[in-house]
Parts: C-alpha cells; sequence; structure tokens
C-alpha cells in the first residue's frame, strides 16, 4: 500500500494517532503529527512511497508535534522528537515539512553508520553516480535539481550513503531542499517539479521542497557506483568551467563532508581511497543553470 | 502507551543478555529505543558482540548494534588522545591529574567502560593548584561554555566543587574540572585530602592517574546519590553495579570498602548505592556490608528516596515512566540541592533555575554541519 | 660512528594513498585515528623509508639524486626541506628517529604506541 491509497482526514488522523510507517528505503520511520498541514505536505511529497505494516521494526520513531511549552504554543510553535526526546528549539508550526525533513537526516547523520555518509548531493547517469560533497552554501542543490529534471536520476541532494563493503553509493530519493532565489530558479527551469509551499523565516532563509522525480522514486533502491567526484561552485557571471583537481584534495574534501568518516577508523580511510580512485575529481564553477546542465552532459558522455 | 511496572526491558537484557535471543522485531524495537535514551545502546551492542550473537540477530537490528559499537569504541581511541593531550597541556602543574568517571573507566581499565559513551572528560586536581590550572588551559585553547552568566559563574565556582565547564575550541572536547568531590558547601562533610593519598598511576601517561578501587567506586556513589539532575542515573547505576562486581572480587576490598567510606565521609552515598544496585540490578555484596555504614535513613525518608529513586533510576523513555514520574524527578532535584548547600542559599539558587527552565528552550544541535554525531549529552 | 636513523612506524600499504603525479597524498594514522594531507614529497621519503630504515645523510642523498625536480634546490635549502618534512611526518606518527644503533635494533626498541 502506499501513502497516495490513504485518504486526507485518514491519513490525518492516522498520523495524529500512532503515526504512519513509511518505508524511505534503507530506512524505516515512523512519522507522528498533530499538525494536519504536514499530514497534507507528507501526502505530497511521498505519494509513492510504501505504507509499512504497524507491527514492523521501525529503525527511527520521530514527531513533529505542536510545542508543549505553554509560550512556544501561543506563538505556534513545533518540536521534531526523536525516540520520545525533543531534539530542537521550537519552530514555527509553519515550518514543519522542513523540521521534519531536516531531522530525519540528523537521525540518519547520527545513528546510520553502517553507512560512510557523506554530505552530498548524488545522481545517477548510465549506472554511473556523480557525487558533489559540498557545504551549504555552493550552489549544490540548485544544481541537483537542475540535473535532476534534465536527465540524471537523484539518487539524494543532500546524503549520500556509501556502503564501505560493495562500494556503492544508495540514495533514498526523498525531496530536494531549495532556498530563498533558487526556488523561482528551479521553478522555471522545471515547470513540471511539485514544490511544496515555501517557508519563509527558517534559519537559512525561505525553503522549499521538491519532491524528486517519478523516475528518481520509482528507481530508488538501487545505488550506483561513484564515476565522479565533483565540487561546484556557483560565481555570478562565470562560465562553466571543470577542472581537473588532485585526489587527494577530493579526498579530504569527501572525508570533510562526511557525518561519520572518522569513526570508521581506517575502514573509512581505505573505502574513501577506493571511491576516489575509481573516480574522476573535478572542480566545477558556474553561473547560468543550462550551461552547466550541458556541459555536464557532453563531459560524462565523453567519458563513457 | 500503558504502564510497565516490571524492570524494564532494558534492564532485563542487560543483566541477563540471552534473553535478547528470544525477542521479537518488535521487542527490539523498544529495546533499542530505551538502550538509546538511557544512554546504554553501546553497553548493549557490547553485550551482544562479547555473546558472539551479534550475527544471529534479526537483520534490522543488527546495524543499530554495529552503529553503536563504532561510536563508543572510535571514543575510548579519541579520549586517550584527548587525555594524553590535556597531560602535556597541564604538565607543569604539580599536579597529580586524577580522572574520574567514565574517562578513569575507560583508561584505568574498568569494565564499567564497555560499550560507554562519553561527552566529556572529569579531572579531579588539589584545590590550591585551581587558578594555575584555569589560567593554563585558557591560554591553550580552552574557554569557558558561554552561556553562562555571573550568577552561574559563581555556582561553579563557590557553592559547587568545580570550575564551570570547559570547552576546547578547535577540537570541542568539555572538560569539567573539579577540586573536591563534594561540594565545600555540602552538609557532610568530606575529606578531600585523602583523596590525593594512593592515586593509580595510568600506564603511558605520566603525571595522570585513577583513584584506588575503593575511592573510584566511592565516587561513583557519590556522584549518582548527589546528584540532581538524572538523565543519566540508570547508566551511572550500571557503572555502580560494574564497578561492584568487578572489584568485589579483589581480595579484602568489602572491608576495605567500608572503612574508606567511614574515614571520607560517604557512608550515606555507599549505604544508598547498596540499597538499589541490589533491587534494581540484582547487584552481589556482602549482606552485613550496608550494616557497617551507621544508622540507616529514618522511615519515612527512605520511603520517599525509595519512591524518588525507583522512578528516577528507569531508562529516559516513554514506556517505562511510572506514575509519580515528575514529583520523583523534583524531589531528588531539591533533595540533591538540600545536600549541596545551605538552606537560605538554596531557594534562591531554585527559584532562579525554574525561571530560566520555564523560559529556556532545548538547544538546538548543528545539523547542517557535518562533524561528530550528536549523541546525548552526558 | 652509529647515527641515528629514520624508519617508517605503518605498513604503509594500508595507510598511505598516493597517486602518481599528484603534489599531495593522504595518510591515515592509526595511533591518533587522524587522518592527513601531506605533500607528495613526504610520501616519497615514507616509502623508501619503509623499505629500509636510513639515517639522515641517506635521504639527503637520495632527495638528491632521486627525484624528479624542475630545478634542483641548494644543499642547504634541500637540507631545510628535508628536516621540515622529517618533523612533521614525526608528529603525525608516520616516521620516527631512533637512537644511534643498528637498523634492526632500533626498530626492536620503538615504544609502543
Amino acid at each position: 500500500m502506499r501513502l497516495q491509497d490513504i485518504d486526507t482526514p485518514r491519513l490525518r488522523a492516522r498520523m495524529r494517532d500512532g503515526g504512519v510507517t513509511l518505508r524511505l528505503s534503507p530506512f524505516t520511520v515512523r512519522v507522528r503529527s498533530d499538525i494536519p498541514h504536514l499530514a497534507d505536505d507528507i501526502a505530497t511529497m511521498y505519494r509513492d512511497f510504501e505504507l509499512v505494516d504497524e507491527r514492523e521494526f521501525v529503525d527511527f520513531h520521530v514527531a513533529v508535534l505542536r510545542s508543549p511549552h505553554w509560550l512556544s504554543r501561543l506563538q505556534g510553535r513545533a518540536e521534531f522528537w526523536f525516540d520520545g526526546q525533543r531534539s530542537f528549539t521550537p519552530l514555527p508550526a509553519a515550518q514543519a515539512l522542513a523540521m521534519l525533513e531536516w531531522g530525519i537526516n540528523w537521525c540518519i547523520a547520527a545513528h546510520a553508520h553502517q553507512y560512510l555518509l557523506i554530505h552530498s548531493a548524488v545522481l545517477e547517469r548510465g549506472g554511473r553516480a556523480l557525487v558533489m560533497p559540498a557545504p551549504p552554501g555552493s550552489g549544490k542543490s540548485t544544481l541537483c535539481a537542475a540535473l535532476a529534471h534534465r536527465g540524471w536520476r537523484l539518487l539524494s541532494d543532500e546524503l549520500g550513503l556509501l556502503d564501505l563493503r560493495t562500494g556503492l553509493i544508495h540514495g533514498m530519493a526523498r525531496p530536494i531542499n531549495l532556498k530563498n532565489a533558487s526556488i523561482p530558479v528551479i521553478k522555471s527551469f522545471a515547470p513540471e517539479a511539485v514544490f511544496s509551499a515555501s517557508m519563509p523565516n527558517t534559519s537559512k532563509g525561505t525553503v522549499a521542497l521538491v519532491r524528486a522525480p517519478q523516475d528518481a522514486i520509482d528507481a530508488r533502491l538501487t545505488p550506483a557506483r561513484p564515476a565522479w567526484v565533483v565540487l561546484p561552485s556557483w560565481r555570478a557571471d562565470a562560465p562553466a568551467r571543470l577542472t581537473p583537481i588532485e585526489r587527494a584534495r577530493a579526498f579530504m574534501d569527501l572525508a570533510e563532508q562526511s557525518f561519520n568518516y572518522d569513526i570508521h577508523g581506517q575502514a573509512g580511510f581505505q573505502g574513501l581511497g577506493r571511491m576516489v580512485d575509481g573516480c574522476e575529481c573535478l572542480h566545477f564553477e558556474y553561473s547560468r543553470l543550462d550551461e552547466a546542465v550541458a556541459l555536464f552532459d557532453a563531459f560524462t558522455e565523453s567519458a563513457s | 502507551m500503558s504502564v510497565d511496572r516490571r524492570r524494564p526491558l532494558l534492564v532485563r537484557v542487560l543483566l541477563q543478555p540471552a534473553v535478547a535471543a528470544g525477542l521479537s522485531l518488535n521487542d527490539w524495537d523498544l529495546l533499542l529505543r530505551q538502550a538509546r535514551r538511557a544512554n546504554l545502546a553501546g553497553k548493549l551492542a557490547e553485550q551482544m558482540d562479547a555473546g558472539g550473537w551479534l550475527d544471529t540477530l534479526p537483520e534490522p537490528v543488527q546495524p543499530h548494534l554495529r552503529s553503536a559499537l563504532l561510536l563508543s569504541r572510535r571514543q575510548v581511541q579519541m579520549l586517550r588522545r584527548e587525555v594524553d593531550l590535556l597531560r602535556q597541556t597541564l604538565a607543569e602543574l604539580p599536579g597529580p591529574l586524577i580522572l574520574l568517571k567514565g574517562a578513569a573507566y575507560a583508561l584505568g581499565g574498568q569494565a564499567a567502560a564497555l560499550g560507554r559513551l562519553f561527552s566529556d572528560i572529569d579531572l579531579l586536581i588539589p584545590s590550591e593548584q585551581l587558578p594555575r590550572c584555569e589560567t593554563t588551559l585558557l591560554v591553550h585553547g580552552w574557554a569557558f561554555d558561554d552561556e553562562l552568566d555571573a550568577y552561574d559563574q559563581r555556582y561553579y565556582r563557590e557553592w559547587m566543587h568545580e570550575l564551570p565547564p570547559l570547552h576546547h575550541e578547535r577540537r570541542g572536547t568539555s572538560l569539567d574540572v573539579h577540586h573536591t568531590l563534594l561540594p565545600p558547601t555540602a552538609r557532610t562533610p568530606l575529606d578531600t585530602r585523602a583523596l590525593f593519598e594512593s592515586p593509580r598511576p595510568l600506564p603511558g601517561l605520566p603525571g595522570v592517574f585513577v583513584l584506588p578501587p575503593e575511592d573510584m567506586l566511592l565516587h561513583s556513589a557519590a556522584h549518582l546519590f548527589h546528584e540532581g539532575e538524572l538523565h543519566n542515573g540508570l547508566r551511572d547505576l550500571f557503572d555502580l553495579d560494574a564497578l561492584l562486581r568487578e572489584f568485589g572480587a579483589i581480595e579484602g576490598f568489602w572491608p576495605r570498602l567500608a572503612a574508606r567510606a567511614r574515614r571520607i565521609g560517604l557512608t550515606r552515598p555507599l549505604w544508598l548505592a547498596l540499597r538499589y544496585t541490589r533491587s534494581l540490578l540484582d547487584t552481589p555484596y556482602p549482606d552485613s556490608l550496608p550494616d557497617e555504614l551507621g544508622p540507616p535513613p529514618g522511615a519515612l525518608a527512605l520511603r520517599l528516596l525509595d519512591f524518588s529513586y525507583a522512578r528516577a533510576l528507569r531508562p529516559d523513555h516513554d514506556s517505562c515512566r511510572l506514575p509519580g514520574h515528575e514529583l520523583a524527578e523534583g524531589a531528588l532535584y531539591v533533595r540533591s540541592h538540600w545536600l549541596r548547600m545551605p538552606f537560605g542559599l538554596l531557594a534562591l539558587h531554585l527559584a532562579r533555575k525554574s525561571w530560566s527552565r520555564m523560559t529556556a528552550a532545548p538547544k538546538a544541535p548543528q545539523v547542517d554541519a557535518p562533524g561528530k554525531p550528536a549523541g546525548d549529552r552526558g | 660512528m652509529p647515527v641515528p636513523v629514520w624508519h617508517c612506524r605503518q605498513p604503509i600499504q594500508d595507510v598511505l594513498l598516493t597517486w602518481e603525479g599528484e603534489q599531495h597524498a593522504v595518510f591515515f594514522d592509526p595511533v591518533s585515528g587522524d587522518t592527513h594531507l601531506i605533500a607528495a614529497l613526504g610520501a616519497q621519503l615514507a616509502e623508501w623509508l619503509a623499505v629500509a630504515p636510513m639515517d639522515r645523510d641517506q635521504l639527503l642523498h637520495r632527495l638528491t639524486h632521486d627525484v624528479d625536480w624542475d630545478e634542483l634546490p641548494s644543499p642547504d635549502a634541500l637540507a631545510e626541506l628535508l628536516n621540515s618534512h622529517l618533523h612533521r611526518l614525526a608528529d603525525i606518527h608516520l616516521l620516527a628517529e631512533s637512537p644511534a644503533t643498528t637498523p634492526v635494533e632500533a626498530l626492536a626498541e620503538e615504544p609502543s604506541a
């Protein structure tokens, strides 16, 4: 059964009562909330995702609930809960979807050490993965959203799950996070994309979520072998340009952008080394999306 | 969730790991949540690993336990390095630098350290070296946690027994520097000088020591049964249980423990430690031992203590909450502050603290920034 | 007269990653669990010492003759370069200097990490 098979009133009721359990492969997440519009947002973003039976094992029990604290409640705030403990400062209930997404990312980043977790966008083409590790503000998400709508399969916009044993990288095809100016840019670049309502005044500015394209959701259980590591940076008026960089540098950037490289010790070192060995490592500068996409296509096609 | 007054699942499994073999996936779902909230996921994982069961557990469960193992093992490695760096930083102090609590269990090789997660390092130094220690630390990149106002600074320094918490600006390590085990303003006087009598050296870390077994155990008891915030209460109780089991095997330990408790003035916390480790964790020790620790608390006080600790020493998860939990937490908080400072000061402090609690919000961990995973504090 | 020798503390195939033609390499220190970016020249020193320990003069000699320099530095500059690399690599536990004995004994005296 998929999320789309439940009607709105029933979904809202279930989320309020015990929560719904979603298969966000490779994880199973139960989400509870007493905020009706969050149920609607989830119904849109996770429409095609499988609903799991109540009795199954759940990896992460999360909730976004109206703040019990009297003052926060008066201010219309909500909180993210994990394992029955609130984990963040209260935020406006209007930002509930963003809180849920960030919260789930945090659970994974803090606990899913069966993978080497890299803060990166991951897209696939021809069975090979493009990995873009980058700190916030590098334009990674915008570029990722653009590529995802121009022939690249989205695995993730933020969280690459590297399996150290197989060397394959996994993604969850969850919604893409966009902020501020990226929102109108992608809306015009990909008019078919399904957006959440924009959520203003978050700590990152105005945020909106874009549902992953259908092909990405359909194929989300399929990992890919990393073939390109690209460090993106957006610079006003810059022509699109790909420049090779040293593998040692790519290695260090990947390690720095990893949530848990450190705890994997030597296995992490060797696993990341194998990944970098098998990849072309590049720095990418751009200002215009269509130019960027065209350059990527040309480059990756010539490489195959 | 209906109230389950029995021993929590987490406790039953930790006391008898073989129980885990018969658990359903639903049981495991609950067990992992209790373990994470109680800060005992690492211990659970180590037990499964030690018993050789890890590979036989249900598929969805294994990654959670393996993750906890990775995390706790990496932390021990980092801890050793942090302590070494501290040692180098404080090399000019006469010392001795005595490690306390988690760091001491890990580097002293105690069984209590297995699977334990650490969030900070606790250090004990002679009180006359405190000013110089503070200056040296500040010069070498340590800073005070900056949300402390002047009131809190005074609270720590004058009324408690430690410098305000420090963190290393570049490495992020947290450090608590103590000059005694109980606040000087405490009702029961503690013979602090005795603590420095015979510290145990640590191989490979000259100048760094841990307390001898009796003192280590007494401190663990004092820490748990004087503390107000029991977020890690069950974890600390398991520490005590592990120490009692491990040291109990040493020849002549029990009479030495009793004598030492009387000598330095920690008979009451030890008495409570023995009572609650026995009732909640079946910890073995000579039945006559509590009698050697002076008169027990009065019947009424004892009933209140039993009520409070029975609630507070359960995993901090909804599935384990007994009715009266908030009352218990409140009672213990008041009690521990009663033990710590004279009554006049107490009323003032509590009034101010409860105001900040009402208006403060929980801190937000960093979501965007990659780095160490955000574990539980403490 | 016996002189101090330098040797590699780790079996480098597990902890050192180098790439042909690149200026940097990556080293994992199993002692601390830290990962370091090092100059390719440092990696080269480690590779030589992994085969057999050498003293400073032998290292200087190899630096002078076995490295493909665009422009060979003066002997003084080379000596300083060597010193700073050895110092850094000792700091991160890749290399260590042993007191003046034969190589085999030097390795046996290495204190455990």
